[in-house]
């Protein structure tokens, strides 16, 4: 139990943000309803 | 302008009240003016306003985020109950009228088939985007007699905030500078932005008149999630005061408990157990809470006179201590209006992506999502004019009241020898 909630579950997560990072990003990019920008002058 | 809501008890809710003295005109249009507020059951006394189901000529509106509008991929919008396409190609973004003037066919479900056209799916007429003109009818051939002689409206069209803004005007008129239509505050400095854009039922003027309505949020919104942990007034003694464009609500006095005779007090102990008190110096002028916390420097650099105001053609701003909230009340057509709610921070940095996370993670769902969401049940609900009209409710009167002004100036702008 140890193993798995100090390693393997941060691990799993971190994976999975990876893996998903690309699809999110170009999910709020183009997101019709709800985006997040920084308006730089 | 300053009107106060203080208005005489032989006054309040009788239907032929009197609107509250204004203080900005005198002569003739002021007396042209009162001569039109024999009562509030109907708009008449507003006939600019009630004649804008549709929206107001003469201004830009926001549609759609930049990104949306991709080259190859038309949009279609309705705007002041107007279907337009929205085409990017190699020379920029364009808007034209969606209608083929052949036999009617949205252009928005046709296709690119030449840089800087767009054609209609069912016959190939292709129209310049830039300028809307018949440039080749594909099934006529390449010598089509017809080319040239047709065309359809094209829109002044612009981005700026990562969105899409339309000028809406009237044939040949030059648009104003986008940017004159930009809230002061964002012009000239770097921001986080998170937004949020719906297609909501309700005409427009009843959800701007929603955003700047005095009285709702106390009541209406007192459970929503947004709110749920903070105090709100039970009523505020309230004044408008109008400082350039922006028509500010100014509270004087703030009462977070009330007794009300043959009742008792209000609100219950059940609905301020888990609320943060507010503060104890009572009247804060940077949201409406009782939150002590110190404004953003930008924030407080404008000094501003109140927490919520409103400008033309329908832009509600809600200063709070860290962001301002904005809401464009974007006319669709006369059963609909499209919701453009954005939210600005100036933190910079590592800041900034706490104010991205905490947009997308909580913001959205529950302030542009659940609370908003009470405003347009609301919205869709009301059943206005007839009306009558209370105290606070002359955060309305007064906007009404603005919009006839800036009718009115327009209207002597476009026809100066009128």
């Amino acid at each position: 139990m140890t193993r798995i909630s100090a390693f393997i579950l941060p691990a799993v997560t971190v994976a999975f943000a990876i893996a998903t990072y690309p699809t999110v990003r170009n999910f709020l990019a183009n997101n019709t309803r709800t985006q997040v920008h920084r308006i730089n002058v | 302008m300053t009107v106060h809501t203080d208005v005489p008890a032989r006054e309040r809710g009788q239907t032929d009240a009197p609107a509250p003295e204004r203080v900005s005109h005198a002569g003739e249009e002021e007396k042209r003016r009162k001569a039109r507020y024999p009562g509030r059951q109907t708009w008449a006394a507003w006939p600019a306003y009630d004649a804008a189901g549709l929206g107001f000529r003469g201004y830009w509106y926001p549609v759609a985020w930049s990104s949306n509008v991709a080259a190859g991929r038309p949009v279609r919008i309705t705007l002041c109950g107007e279907n337009i396409v929205l085409v990017r190609d190699s020379k920029g973004l364009h808007a034209l009228y969606d209608r083929c003037p052949h036999r009617g066919v949205p252009l928005s479900t046709g296709t690119q088939e030449f840089d800087g056209s767009i054609s209609c799916p069912y016959h190939g007429w292709t129209f310049d985007t830039s300028t809307g003109r018949l440039g080749a009818v594909i099934t006529d051939g390449p010598d089509s007699p017809i080319c040239g002689k047709v065309s359809v409206a094209t829109y002044p069209v612009e981005e700026l905030l990562n969105l899409v803004w339309v000028y809406m005007g009237v044939d040949g008129e030059e648009p104003t500078p986008l940017l004159d239509q930009i809230p002061e505050e964002l012009r000239g400095v770097s921001f986080n932005l998170g937004g949020r854009i719906k297609v909501r039922r309700g005409d427009w003027r009843l959800t701007c008149e929603n955003g700047f309505d005095e009285g709702h949020a106390k009541f209406l919104h007192r459970n929503a999630m947004w709110r749920r942990f903070k105090s709100m007034p039970v009523w505020n003694v309230t004044k408008l005061e109008q400082r350039g464009r922006w028509l500010f609500r100014v509270q004087t006095e703030q009462h977070w408990t009330a007794e009300f005779p043959g009742y008792g007090s209000w609100p219950p102990e059940r609905e301020s157990r888990w609320r943060i008190k507010p503060s104890a110096d009572g009247t804060q002028s940077i949201s409406n809470t009782g939150n002590p916390k110190a404004p953003h420097p930008h924030i407080a650099a404008q000094d501003y006179p109140g927490f919520v105001s409103v400008s033309m053609p329908g832009v509600l701003r809600v200063v709070y201590p860290d962001f301002i909230h904005y809401e464009f009340y974007v006319p669709y057509d006369a059963d609909h209006h499209r919701y453009v709610g954005l939210m600005v921070n100036f933190d910079s940095g590592f800041r900034s992506l706490l104010f991205k996370a905490k947009y997308l993670g909580f913001v959205r769902w529950f302030f542009h999502g659940l609370f908003a969401a009470q405003d347009a049940w609301m919205v869709d609900e009301t059943d206005a004019p007839p009306e009558r009209l209370y105290r606070p409710d002359v955060s309305l009167t007064t906007w009404r009241s603005m919009c006839e002004d800036a009718a009115e100036e327009r209207t002597a702008r476009l026809n100066p020898t009128a």
